[in-house]
């Protein structure tokens, strides 16, 4: 069976490889430093899950959803918002309420129920 | 004679011892009573030495006379002159059976016995004299009873000694009295010291005064026993005493109210009594006067004179005198009376004196005295008779002028009547009748004309002018003024006989005429009828010589009859024959006068032919001649004229008082009862009537004509007719003067006489006049109203320290003095007066100058009215509109008065002050002419508002905006006010209040309000940011922990993975204690104000930052460029600048992937320059401006919070230095600190 693709919006470097030593082994994981990347990799590859931190360098986390979800075909993509402050999952709730808020910090094991549970 | 022995032994005796002989001899006495002072041997009769008081006679009961009649033994007990008791024992001795002497021993008796005795003697004594005492004498013991008492104090009580003793004060007197009385008493017990009092007490059923004396007696041992009592009946004495009080308070009180002021002088001139008046006098109060001497209170001079007076007093004299003094510089006249006061025996003990002020009195009676002389002047000087008439005429006024044409004098008419005196006989009774008329009301005659007998006898004729005084409709008096028309009279005469010898002359026009020079006879001119009756030529007369003319050679025939004719000026041949040229007899009456013609003496000689008589024609021009240069000068109008009215001449002042000549009156054109008013001559109708029927009537009447140029003239006229020998009316003759003038005269005085008296009494206005010493000389009935008393003539003499205005009369009389003295008059002002009442009200003043006829200032008029309503109106308008001024003037806005067009009218000073226009600027311009000092907006909102507001609509507050001379545009709120006049609006009131400052901290207010709503998002972003940036670092080393954990778990843990894990760890760590130190060392420096400073070497500060970020810049790839010279020392602390260049060098190192870093440190002047540099992203011009605010981070997703550069500015500003920034986006940022070497 073939692994399910994760996209990872993170600029953070160490926030990268933290993503990488949770879920490589289990998910094909391709990572965008920024949104623009995102969006082109979103393009081209069939991205089962985005995992978004909501600071970003070149656009909020919100923005860049609200802009994306009103795009039907990724309408349905899913979504774990990666967050330190909860109270902006419920922001986020309202561009797409299947969207998953995660708060900071996170272990392996609760991430990858999350996942799990959404594909 | 004892022995010498005896006598030794005698001496020694305590006793007296005497040795008498039978004559009664002392022979002896021994030493006792030697040292007694009884050196008496051998004194005869002198033997009682002791006991007996006589000397020279021997005395009853003598014991040696006893002893040498008995022979025996006698012993007496005797009170010797000392007043003790001695015990005598007279001894015989005998020799041969006789007693040939005695011896006498004399010893005091035994002590207690001799006391009790005289104690018992004292008493009775005292009893009697306590029984006869007039005082009530009693004793009372300690219980208050009586124990003793005298007759006159049981008496007193109306009772019986007996019945009084033993009892108490309370049963014999009433109870207060009672206990009155015991305590009194009882206080001499308790004291032991005498008491008195006076008391009214009943006695005898009588009121009595009483002098009562307690006083204590005492035992032996000094106990108080008893009290006593003695009681003085003082009612007569004290009645005498109270009735001298009362009359000398009743003369105390009689001199203190009489007002005239009052004194008395002891001998020695000293003040005994002064009353109020005279204190008031003298100006010091009566205590300061009385026991002085007039020396010790007036000045020298005044002291001498009274000094004088004083002490003719003194010498008996009696003073009645008026004496000028100055009291506070004002003359004062005082009247005083002063007497010797003397007692009952007339001896002289002192003076009485009454001073009266009559300085008043005086001043009136002077004033009235210098008008009485006034008006007697003119009565005196006056040329025209003035008399004064009262009842039955007797003669009250009679002046000099009518003395002297009377020839009496004054005192000769005085009270006697009148008509008795001066009418003529004849016409008395008439008089009389006219009296009557006159006295009872119903005839006046203002001009009247009649004749008087003077003292000498001559008759005159008056003229008069008559005023009537009455008084309550009653005649009281006529005054007179009278003018002697004698002469004019008779020049009417005169010209009436001198007119009817023209008129002879006239009617036998035959006479002939001869004029004759008087000095030489010769005949100078002959009328053609002498040539007619005498048939000489006229040549042939002339030149010649009268008596050369044969005709008249009889007549005067030689200069002898000549010169006769020339004294006697007057020749009259009844009837002479004289024969013409042709030899023809005539008879002739021949008159000859003499009289002066051009001043030289003619003859005139008229023959008139008596057969014929005719009046020569010639002669009667002649004489018409004559006649008319008198009537020449006749002002008036002479007249003869035909029972009719038709004139037979008119002649005199025709023309001038006409206008008409005296042809037109001849020719009847016009008549002369044609030019007399329609009016005036129904009046005179009768006095026609009478003149047409009434034979001799004569009249005066007065009316008006219309003269030729129709003017009207008055005309006074004296008309009569005359009767021929038969008694028939023949003609009417009179005169008529032109009395225009003077009747205008009259009337005008009469009428501004009258015009005057009513206008003084009844104007509003107050009139007063004061002579030179400004005292009143008169005043209107308003004036004295205000001066508070009740007539003009209270005033007269009086200045104004009289009047109720005392306060002001200063400044009264110095304007008074300034017109009086520089004659200008002082018109129109205002001033204050204080009414009698205390009121003050303020006046309208002008006063005149007021001369006599020469034009010599007498005195000043003063007319001034009441104008204190107006002006306290004037000044409650004044005073409001003061306070109003003031409010608008004073208000911290702009004030404008717009008038109902839009103009504005007046502006408050505020105008200039805070706008920088003044009034002259604005006033007068409309509202839409303000366009250079208001936006077009602004006046379009003041001009509809204005509108609205002028017809009475209010509106709310707004605001416009006006252009303030400087320029600047300021905000305004405008609130406006209609003005209102009654009901009507009459313009706007405009209160401009500036809010420019209130609208701009209004949006100050607004803007920092925005910046607080920013900050506050800003503080929550910041907090958020702050919570990421410190949960960041946690989270991942929480999450690494958590990784690091499984993969120790494992059993064969990888250990690089292992290590990445720390390092991770590691470096979070870091970022987290850098990001917390920093945010601590902000909140320490934004607290700071000073910093602890030092020398620091800011090269091995920056060394050791850029050892420290070495890893940094080189793991980043990035080249270090230094520029930095050695040795730049600063003055600072040492932790704030090392952070201080750390946080930019970080700050370029983490925004910078490329190039280069580029530090500077040089000095420039006075100061330190540190630059960093980079070659990174740069800032944006918006990040710019809030660089260095705290939290703001240029890259939100850059880590740190981003308070670096808000340290770094903190830092440099408590350093007192500047840090810049320049920066261009993608380029790269250059900071540029500038620091202040020495600190």
């Amino acid at each position: 069976m073939k692994k399910k693709t994760i996209l990872v919006v993170e600029d953070d470097p160490e926030m990268q490889s933290i993503y990488k030593e949770m879920l490589e082994s289990d998910y094909d994981l391709i990572i965008a430093d920024n949104s623009r990347k995102a969006r082109s990799l979103l393009e081209a590859n069939k991205v089962d899950l985005m995992i978004l931190d909501i600071i970003l360098p070149d656009e909020t986390g919100d923005s860049f959803l609200a802009h994306l979800k009103k795009m039907p075909r990724f309408e349905n993509l899913q979504v774990l918002a990666i967050t330190v402050l909860g109270d902006l999952t419920y922001e986020l709730c309202k561009i797409d309420p299947k969207i998953i808020g995660v708060a900071k910090p996170f272990d392996r094991k609760k991430l990858l129920k999350i996942i799990k549970e959404v594909i | 004679m004892p022995d010498q022995k005896f006598r030794e032994i005698l001496d020694r005796l305590p006793e007296g011892v005497s040795v008498i002989d039978k004559d009664m001899r002392i022979l002896w006495v021994n030493k006792a009573l030697r040292d007694k002072g009884f050196d008496i041997e051998g004194c005869k009769g002198r033997h009682c030495h002791i006991v007996y008081k006589q000397n020279n006679e021997v005395c009853k009961g003598c014991p040696a006379v006893e002893v040498f009649r008995t022979g025996k033994e006698v012993r007496v007990t005797e009170k010797g002159a000392d007043g003790k008791e001695y015990e005598v024992t007279a001894l015989p001795v005998k020799e041969s059976g006789e007693v040939a002497r005695v011896i006498e021993i004399v010893r005091e008796s035994q002590k207690e016995d001799i006391e009790e005795r005289a104690a018992r003697l004292s008493n009775v004594k005292c009893q009697s004299f306590i029984e006869n005492a007039e005082d009530i004498i009693f004793m009372m013991n300690k219980e208050c009873r009586v124990v003793s008492l005298n007759q006159k104090a049981a008496h007193s009580l109306g009772r019986n000694a007996e019945e009084i003793m033993g009892k108490t004060m309370h049963e014999l007197f009433p109870p207060k009295i009672a206990e009155r009385q015991c305590a009194n008493v009882l206080k001499v017990f308790r004291t032991g010291e005498s008491s008195s009092y006076i008391r009214v007490s009943e006695m005898c059923r009588k009121v009595a005064w009483l002098n009562t004396s307690l006083n204590p007696v005492k035992d032996i041992h000094g106990n108080i026993e008893a009290v006593l009592g003695i009681s003085r009946d003082i009612t007569e004495q004290k009645r005498a005493e109270e009735s001298l009080k009362e009359s000398e308070e009743k003369l105390r009180i009689a001199t203190e109210n009489i007002t005239e002021a009052f004194f008395a002088k002891d001998i020695n001139r000293k003040y005994m009594i002064i009353n109020t008046a005279a204190a008031r006098m003298v100006g010091l109060p009566a205590a300061k006067i009385i026991g002085k001497t007039a020396e010790q209170i007036f000045s020298k001079k005044d002291a001498k004179t009274i000094r004088k007076v004083d002490e003719m007093n003194l010498s008996g004299q009696k003073i009645d005198r008026v004496e000028t003094v100055f009291f506070r510089g004002q003359e004062r006249f005082l009247h005083t009376i002063q007497n010797p006061l003397k007692d009952r025996d007339g001896k002289i003990i002192g003076i009485v004196g009454t001073v009266t002020d009559i300085t008043e009195e005086r001043k009136a009676e002077q004033a009235l005295m210098a008008e009485k002389q006034w008006s007697e002047t003119l009565l005196q000087s006056a040329p025209s008779i003035m008399i004064c008439l009262g009842e039955k005429s007797k003669i009250l006024l009679f002046n000099k002028a009518a003395e002297k044409i009377t020839g009496y004098n004054a005192e000769d008419v005085m009270g006697k009547s009148w008509i008795d005196l001066f009418i003529p006989k004849k016409q008395r009774k008439e008089l009389y009748g006219v009296w009557e008329k006159i006295v009872k009301g119903k005839l006046t005659l203002h001009n009247y004309e009649n004749p008087i007998i003077t003292k000498k006898g001559e008759e005159k004729l008056i003229y008069w002018n008559n005023t009537f005084l009455s008084q309550n409709h009653k005649f009281r008096m006529v005054f007179s003024i009278g003018q002697d028309v004698t002469e004019k009279r008779w020049a009417e005469k005169a010209l009436k006989a001198s007119e009817n010898r023209y008129r002879r002359l006239f009617e036998s026009a035959k006479d002939a005429i001869l004029i004759v020079d008087v000095d030489s006879g010769q005949i100078v001119d002959a009328n053609p009828f002498v040539q007619d009756l005498l048939g000489y030529s006229h040549k042939e007369f002339l030149g010649k010589k009268l008596w050369e003319i044969g005709f008249l050679k009889d007549i005067v025939a030689n200069k002898k009859n000549f010169r006769e004719l020339q004294k006697k000026k007057y020749i009259h041949y009844e009837d002479l024959p004289l024969e013409t040229k042709s030899g023809k007899e005539i008879h002739v009456e021949f008159v000859s006068n003499v009289y002066p013609i051009n001043g030289k003496s003619v003859i005139q000689c008229n023959i008139r032919d008596i057969t014929e008589r005719h009046a020569a024609e010639k002669a009667l021009m002649q004489s018409e001649q004559k006649y008319r240069s008198f009537v020449e000068n006749f002002q008036g109008i002479a007249y003869n004229a035909y029972t009719n009215g038709i004139p037979i001449f008119f002649h005199g002042a025709v023309k001038r008082i006409t206008g008409y000549t005296e042809k037109d009156f001849k020719k009847g054109k016009p008549r002369w009862d044609q030019i007399i008013l329609k009016e005036d001559f129904k009046k005179i109708q009768k006095s026609w009537k009478d003149l047409a029927t009434k034979p001799d009537y004569s009249t005066s009447r007065e009316y008006r004509i219309l003269t030729k140029d129709k003017k009207i003239r008055w005309i006074h006229e004296l008309i009569r007719n005359t009767c021929d020998e038969s008694g028939k009316l023949k003609l009417l003759q009179g005169t008529l003067y032109d009395i225009t003038d003077q009747k205008r005269a009259d009337e005008k005085i009469k009428e501004s006489r009258n015009m005057l008296r009513l206008v003084f009494d009844t104007i509003p206005v107050r009139v007063f006049w004061k002579d030179r010493n400004l005292n009143y000389l008169g005043c209107n009935k308003l004036f004295a109203k205000d001066a508070g008393v009740k007539e003009p003539k209270d005033l007269i003499g009086k200045d104004d320290y009289q009047m109720g205005w005392k306060e002001q009369a200063d400044i009264y009389r110095a304007d008074d003095r300034a017109v009086i003295s520089t004659g200008k008059e002082k018109l129109n002002y205002e001033e204050p007066q204080t009414t009698p009442s205390g009121e003050k009200i303020w006046l309208r003043t002008s006063k005149r100058p007021l001369k006599d006829p020469k034009g010599d200032i007498i005195g000043m008029l003063g007319v001034y009215e009441d104008i204190t309503e107006k002006k306290k109106a004037e000044q409650a308008l004044k005073e409001s509109e003061e306070r109003y001024r003031n409010i608008f003037s004073s208000a911290n806005d702009i004030i404008f008065l717009i008038n109902k067009k839009g103009v504005i009218i007046d502006a408050n000073k505020r105008l200039k002050e805070i706008a920088g226009y003044s009034r002259e600027e604005i006033l007068g311009k409309s509202i839409s002419q303000l366009r250079k000092i208001m936006p077009l907006s602004s006046i379009a909102t003041l001009l509809k508002n204005f509108m609205k507001r002028i017809v009475g609509i209010d509106m709310p507050p707004y605001e416009v905006q006006l252009r303030t001379k400087s320029g600047e545009l300021r905000d305004f709120e405008i609130n406006a006010v209609a003005l209102r006049s009654g009901k009507n609006i009459t313009g706007d009131l405009a209160i401009l209040r500036d809010t420019t400052e209130r609208n701009r901290s209004r949006i100050d207010l607004q803007k920092a309000y925005e910046s607080l709503k920013e900050v506050d998002k800003l503080k929550s972003s910041i907090i958020r940011d702050t919570t990421h940036e410190f949960k960041n670092p946690i989270s991942k080393i929480k999450m690494i922990s958590s990784l690091m954990n499984e993969e120790l778990a494992k059993t064969k843990p990888d250990k690089k993975r292992v290590s990445y894990y720390l390092d991770i760890i590691r470096i979070n760590s870091d970022r987290f204690l850098k990001e917390i130190t920093n945010v601590l060392q902000l909140s320490r420096l934004q607290s700071m104000e000073h910093l602890e400073k030092e020398k620091i070497d800011i090269c091995s500060i920056g060394h050791s930052v850029l050892d420290e970020l070495n890893l940094d810049i080189k793991s980043k790839g990035l080249k270090l460029r230094l520029n930095v010279s050695k040795r730049n020392y600063l003055i600072g602390n040492k932790e704030f600048i090392r952070s201080l260049i750390r946080n930019l060098v970080e700050n370029a190192i983490k925004f910078t992937d490329k190039g280069y870093i580029d530090i500077t440190c040089k000095t420039a002047g006075k100061d330190l320059i540190i630059s960093v540099a980079d070659t990174g992203k740069g800032i944006s011009k918006k990040n710019i401006s809030t660089l260095f605010q705290p939290f703001t981070q240029a890259d939100p997703s850059m880590s740190g919070v981003g308070i670096g550069l808000s340290i770094c500015k903190k830092i440099v500003e408590l350093h007192n230095g500047k840090i810049d920034v320049e920066s261009k986006l993608g380029k790269g940022t250059k900071f540029t600190v500038t620091l202040p070497i020495k600190g």
